[in-house]
Parts: C-alpha cells; structure tokens; sequence
C-alpha cells in the first residue's frame, strides 16, 4: 500500500459570500493546486463533497462541472455526499484512491453555498437527514436534536451553560486570529449566555452559524511529494463508522459509538495513540458536540473536557488546542466543506504556517467531522512523518 | 387515557423497536411480529423548541421529548401544551398531526401531555 501526502491545500474565506458554488469550488481548488504547483499536472480524480447543492442552489453534478472548470478533463470525478460529513468522506474516498495505489494524485474538494436559501429553508434541508417517520414527522432540527442530547448530558453529569458556553468563547477566540473565518470576533461569556434561546437548554452561542465556502486538497503518493512541496503532511489515519440513524434507538445517545468507531480505525491505522496528537479540529455544529467528540475519541475521560476548559488545556497554547481554527462555531460550517477545511486547517498547522493562530510545534493532528447526527463520523490522523513501515523499509 | 401504536417485536428477543428494521437493532434477528402498544411512559429528556421550521411556524415553542414508554420501547414525539414537562414525568400519547407543510399536507406523529393533565391536547 502506497503512504499519502497531501502536497497542496486551498480554502475561501467562509461566511456570506457574493460567488456562487461552482465559483468557491474553483477558488479553494485552485489554490490547492497553485500551493502544490500542480496546475499542469494530471490528476487521477476528483472527489468533491457536497450536501445539498440540488436542495439549496438547484444544481447537480457539481463534481461534473469543476472538473471542467479546473481543467482537469479527462480526470474521474464524483460528488461524494454523507450529509454534515460530505468532506470527510471525500477526503477518505480520495485517501483510499491514493493508498491503494489505483491512482497518484487526486483533488479532494468541499463545498456548500448556503446563504441561496433563507434560514428555514436550511433549517429544513438539514432536517432531511434525520428519520422521515421516527424523527422528521414530528418537526425535530438538528438544534433540537442537540438540546435534546445537551439536557441528558447536563442532567447525568451537572454540564453548567456557563461551562458549555465556553467552547463558543474559546472557539470565537481563535476564530478573530484566523482570516478565513466567517466570525473573526471575540465573544464574552456573558454574551453567550444571554444570547436568545433556539432550543433550551440551547443558545444562539451554542449553534455554528449557516456559512457558505469550499476547501480542497490535493493528495499525492508520498513517493512524490517531494517534488511538489518542501513541507509534505502525511494521512497516517484514515476511520469511518456509523450508527443507527434515529437518535432515541441508541442504547446511549451520549454514547457516539460512531466517534469512537472512526476514531478508533483512524489510531489504529497510523500506530498512535491519542496521546500523540498535537492539534485538533473537532466538529462543533453545536457546543456540546465538541465536549463529546473529544471525550468520545479518546482525548479526555468522560467529565475530563469541562475541567480541561475551564483550566485553558484546550486554548491555543494549552497542552492540547482544539479547534484553533475557530471550529464550526466561528470559522463557520459550510456542510460540504468542513471536513476539508478541518484537514487544512490541521495542514497549516503542521507546516507551521498558522500565523497568529499558530500552536507551538505541532507534530501530529486529528480531525473529526460528523455525519448525520453522529450516525456517520469520519475522522483522520495527520503527521508531518510519514507512518513507520514506510520509514524502516 | 392515551392511545396506542403499532410497533415491530423481535421475534427472537423480544426488542420493541419504531422504526423498523431488517435486523433487530438488539440481536440481529431478522423476524419480526407487530404489537400494539399503550403510549404511557416517562419523559427521558426534552427540549422547549422556539428556532421552528416552517410547518411548526404558527406556534411560539414547540416541545419535543423522548419518552420512554412502559412497554419498553423509547419513541420521539411532540409534547403539549408546549413547555408543561420536566424528564421524569409520566405522560399519555396519542398519534395526532405534527406538522403541517406550507403546500397543505400533513404529517402524523406521536403527540403527548403531561399524565395529570386534564385539559385538551391542543
């Protein structure tokens, strides 16, 4: 099995933005290319992850239309859609392409264009991921959803608002020192807890905001990254898992089997521990989200996150930064595009080119990006070293 | 009194599970039998709902609770009036309209109130 680089990565601004989808594909694809200096090369595929491009923007066949745009034809391409975690997906649909050895070089690219449509509309095009006679009948959202999972939590383990609501500070907080954000402004705590209630004992601070913007990368065999870039990082991980759809099914709706599944495949994959790691991104759709990911990944025991925030373990330069991009809730949750932007993000870190944000000498990385309502999670481990077969042989 | 619903019972373990499945969710048996089931349980947990989707747009909250039923099944439904349960509450269920879509059609859920409520389900 071949190991695999990403050589290029290329991300939009997230937030409101003027282009169209197709336009914001091209932008971060682009740039990708141009960061490998791989405009003129072949590529083996395409693989673009998209949620609702039909629903939101009435198109399909966006992976069709890029690899046009790009000029990248004949190269294969497909769309690769698994809701909130489309571009994990595709990042793992192109991780698998690389390491089997079937190609090369391949484009992964994330995308979602969702200010086309008003914010019910949204409201109702996430909801379509949920269970059409168990969940969807009766109305649930995905706010709901999470308040629903955010009151158990606070009723089993005494979770305070002020303590969850600090995620949504630390996160604003890292979001104002990253240019691509689509908040790049500090919040108090005090703000967040008065903000309006969406769905008790949720808040507007405890929700990622409705964004539009696209990522890509650009994967390679790691036998030739050099020749690409000066600063290859390694996909030494690569997990996937799900669990059943409806929420109330679970044996333990705080349980995430699925985060711990994926997790789980993607250590064991690379030969690490989550003790190795870093850097995080995790997938902070909603604040309690990050608390459980973290705890269900393996960073944290259960109740170890909320004394890890309060005592700032978590912040930029604590002993484990999680989400210095500003994660979901401030660097904006753009569906298709998360689970790009959560690698790139992760990439830039490594290679030490973070900027202000920029955590101190980062070796390893993890991102989790989640599907569904943590029904299909996807997550990676990236190194700046390449996995140990590779380096002994 | 509350109403009742059909669900599907595993044939070899006996789990009641809503929705469906082609194996059971508890021991992966693939045979099933229908059962009625009396729609009286206990609140799990819950949420008072006020950031609505358009077909729920004309009231103020909604609540939204999983209720673990007697029978031994956990179902999601509607509770009403919204904002009259706490987790632990018993409740009654009945199956009524839940939502109504802007082109007229409508959907059907489980709908509950608190057990000692006395009044109408509006």
């Amino acid at each position: 099995m071949a190991e695999v680089a990403i050589v290029g990565v290329g991300m939009t601004r997230f937030g409101n933005r003027e282009e169209d989808l197709m336009e914001l594909l091209v932008e971060a694809s682009w740039a990708a290319l141009e960061d490998a200096r791989a405009t003129d090369v072949e590529c083996g595929g395409v693989f673009v992850g998209n949620m609702a491009s039909g629903l939101l923007n009435r198109q399909t066949a966006v992976a069709s239309a890029l690899v046009d745009r790009l000029g990248l034809v004949p190269a294969p391409a497909d769309r690769v859609e698994n809701g909130p975690a489309s571009g994990g997906s595709a990042l793992a649909a192109g991780y698998r392409a690389v390491k089997s050895g079937l190609s090369d070089m391949v484009l992964v690219a994330g995308g979602e264009k969702m200010s086309d449509a008003p914010g019910p509309v949204v409201t109702e095009t996430v909801a379509t991921l949920t269970h059409p006679r168990a969940e969807r009948n009766v109305g649930i959202t995905l706010p709901a959803l999470a308040a629903l999972v955010t009151r158990l939590h606070a009723q089993r383990h005494g979770l305070s608002d002020r303590q969850r609501l600090q995620i949504a500070v630390k996160n604003h907080s890292n979001g104002a020192k990253n240019p691509r954000a689509h908040f790049q402004r500090e919040i108090t705590i005090e703000k967040a807890i008065s903000s309006p209630v969406v769905s008790d004992p949720l808040r507007l601070y405890d929700c990622c905001p409705r964004s539009d913007g696209a990522a890509a990368i650009l994967l390679a065999n790691a036998e030739q990254a050099e020749s690409f870039t000066d600063d290859p990082v390694f996909v030494r991980g690569s997990g996937q898992a799900s669990d059943l759809q409806v929420l109330h099914e679970r044996e333990d709706p705080l349980g995430l089997p699925a985060v711990r599944g994926a997790a789980a495949r993607a250590f064991r994959q690379a030969r690490l521990e989550p003790s190795a790691v870093d850097v995080v991104e995790l997938h902070d759709a909603f604040t309690i989200l990050e608390l459980l990911e973290a705890e269900n990944c393996g960073f944290f025991p259960t109740g170890g996150y909320a004394r890890a925030l309060e005592g700032g373990r978590l912040d930029i330069d604590g002993d484990l930064p999680v989400n210095p991009s500003g994660g979901l809730k401030a660097r904006g949750h753009p569906w298709g595009a998360t689970g790009v932007a959560q690698v790139c993000e992760l990439v830039w870190q490594l290679r030490g080119a973070a900027g202000e944000r920029q955590v101190e000498d980062p070796r390893v990385g993890f991102a989790c990006n989640f599907g569904g309502f943590g029904n299909n999670v996807v997550c990676h481990v990236l190194s700046t070293e390449m996995g140990r077969d590779r380096r002994e042989g | 009194m509350g109403g009742k619903i059909e669900l599907s019972k595993c044939g070899a373990c006996g789990a009641l599970q809503e929705p469906g499945h082609s194996k059971c969710i508890r021991c992966g048996a693939t045979r099933f039998v229908k059962e009625l089931v009396e729609l009286e349980g206990t609140v799990f947990t819950y949420t008072n709902c006020r950031a609505l989707p358009e077909g729920l747009k004309h009231f103020d909250q909604v609540t939204y609770a999983i209720v673990d039923l007697e029978c031994g099944a956990r179902v999601l439904g509607q509770v009403r009036p919204a904002g009259s349960v706490v987790s632990g509450m018993p409740v009654v269920g009945k199956v009524g309209v839940t939502y109504e879509h802007p082109d007229g059609r409508q959907e059907r859920g489980l709908v509950f109130r608190a057990k000692k409520h006395k009044g109408d389900w509006a």
